[in-house]
């Protein structure tokens, strides 16, 4: 006989998507980061993405975009989860830093991803911006200007959640903090971008499984010991 | 003519972190209005599981009560506004208990209440409200979310009159309704093509058919064992059906009694059985002793005995000392 017991059968549920945070990482790659940074950088990355595979819920949820600012910004990895980029890219050193431009060219992302979770009936979680420079802006004034704009009136209106993150003593912390009206930007001590992105796959896992009205407290405590507030 | 049942679980998530669950369920017959109501705590409120279960409170005692003259009012605002004045005033009294603030205690409501030929729903927030009419399965509220998934709107919200939904109706030609928190409706709702499973129709006839307590046993089941591990959110669901409806016994047809019983559709003797079940049901609408029963059908009572216990495992026969009956 068969079970009687059993209502409702796995095979009874519907198949709805996962919803998605969308993370993009907006990352300084100009000639300053040449050497040990960009090594402990794409280590950095490295991690990330493994922590994110390694978590039963991050890594259907999670999707990873990165552009980086040398010689001019681009879009490495476009956004898609853990499992449809299983190859963890390589960043190269070398140029400027033209960070106004690629972060309205990560906002362009965002915006254009989030329509197209729209269009596919995808639910989303809200944006995360990870913005990291060892450095200060040597682009387009108005691109700085139109970035700085556009970050802080997406994060005021609690449409993007932010994290400016400088690398080394010399990134212009004052910059930074300009995109970023609600939270101090960090600096990271020495180059602890292993630490870093470890503590953001943990923040994305908890992302991922909060529900309406649960705010998703950033374990602040935690980034103490290897980032400057 | 009417039966509900409800069921709430908390999630993992909150199992993890032994935090209680804030998916509330409440069932009401007063006054001849037959009341469901479901409310999902917000997250991060410190009281919302409270703040849930005082608004399912606060609803039922209100439609109960008011059901005729919400009915007839006109005013669909007005209607709406005296509702949530009311269900705030049961809030801000539980704040004074709990010496917290109003946004503590939010939760979303999810309600359906019948009297006579008519129906009112009332939903503020996520979570599905769904009925069945001409054997089909229809969402009469879906979800209301922000842009993001993770937010949506509570009683408690600055916006809660302007997203509020009150549906009347007619309810002739309506065999069941359901409400789903959205842990639920994760695995029962289809967001997409905003559809409900099929298996909600199999959970009504259940629910119309099956003694409560049965009910309430198949639903722990089923939601501890994969509806549950479907989602991190805490999981409700409240069912009210027409027991008189096409979801009756007599409306289903062989393949479905099968399942019911836990008989292959395909084995040759089910039909024999599913026949013998039948007459047994049939007969037992009076209560009778085994022997009777033994007699009536022409069988040793020791095999009799045997199809009782089962038929009484299955929630569709009761014993009142030596009398066995059935009011399916």
């Amino acid at each position: 006989m068969a079970n009687v017991d059993l209502l409702i059968r796995l095979e009874d549920l519907v198949t709805n998507p996962t919803p998605r945070v969308p993370i993009c990482l907006c990352l300084d790659t100009s000639g300053s980061m040449e050497g040990e940074p960009i090594e402990e950088l794409n280590e950095g990355v490295r991690l990330f993405y493994e922590a994110i595979r390694e978590d039963e819920t991050a890594m259907y949820s999670a999707e990873i975009s990165i552009v980086t600012f040398g010689d001019i910004p681009q879009v490495i990895v476009d956004f898609a989860n853990i499992d449809r980029q299983p190859d963890v890219p390589k960043l190269e050193a070398g140029g400027l830093t033209p960070m106004g431009e690629a972060v309205n060219l990560a906002l362009d992302c965002l915006e254009k991803r989030k329509q197209e979770y729209k269009d596919k009936g995808v639910d989303y979680y809200q944006p995360w911006l990870v913005l990291m420079t060892d450095g200060a802006p040597n682009g387009s004034r108005r691109e700085l200007e139109r970035a700085i704009t556009r970050t802080v009136e997406l994060v005021e209106s609690k449409k993007l959640t932010v994290f400016p993150i400088g690398i080394g003593p010399q990134a212009d912390m004052n910059v930074l903090a300009q995109f970023s009206p609600a939270r101090s930007p960090l600096r990271l001590q020495g180059l602890k971008f292993r630490e870093f992105f470890a503590w953001l796959s943990q923040s994305v896992s908890r992302t991922s499984q909060s529900t309406p009205g649960e705010t998703v407290e950033l374990d602040v405590q935690g980034i103490k010991g290897w980032a400057q507030l | 003519m009417w039966k509900s049942v409800s069921y709430e679980a908390c999630g993992r998530s909150h199992r993890r972190s032994a935090t209680p669950c804030q998916d509330k369920t409440l069932t009401s017959s007063l006054n001849g209005i037959e009341i469901v109501a479901l409310a999902d705590g917000a997250g991060s409120a410190k009281f919302s599981h409270v703040g849930a279960a005082t608004v399912t409170e606060a609803a039922c005692a209100y439609l109960s009560e008011n059901f005729t003259h919400l009915l007839t009012t006109a005013d669909g605002l007005q209607v709406k506004t005296k509702l949530l004045n009311h269900l705030l005033a049961a809030l801000r009294q539980k704040c004074e208990e709990l010496a917290c603030g109003l946004q503590e205690l939010a939760s979303t409501l999810l309600l359906v209440a019948i009297g006579g030929d008519s129906f009112i729903i009332v939903h503020i927030g996520d979570g599905v409200i769904g009925y069945l009419q001409g054997g089909q399965l229809k969402v009469a509220s879906r979800p209301t979310n922000g842009e993001f998934v993770n937010t949506t709107i509570f009683v408690t919200s600055a916006d809660a009159l302007g997203s509020m939904r009150v549906l009347r109706g007619d309810v002739s030609d309506i065999d069941g309704f359901v409400l789903m928190s959205d842990g639920t409706a994760d695995s029962l709702y289809d967001r997409k093509r905003a559809t409900l499973a099929p298996v909600v129709r199999k959970m009504m006839q259940r629910t119309a058919i099956l003694s409560p307590d049965r009910m309430y046993q198949l639903l722990e089941n089923s939601f501890e064992q994969v509806i549950v591990m479907n989602t991190h959110d805490d999981c409700s669901i409240a069912l009210l059906v027409n027991k008189s409806s096409s979801l009756c016994y007599s409306a289903m047809n062989f393949e479905q009694k099968c399942e019911l019983f836990g008989l292959r559709a395909t084995h040759k003797s089910s039909r024999r059985r599913v026949r013998r079940y039948d007459e047994m049901l049939s007969q037992l609408q009076s209560a009778q002793t085994l022997r009777q029963i033994s007699r009536w059908l022409r069988l040793k009572e020791r095999y009799t005995k045997r199809h009782l216990e089962r038929l009484q495992l299955l929630g569709l026969v009761t014993t009142d000392g030596v009398y066995y009956s059935s009011n399916i």
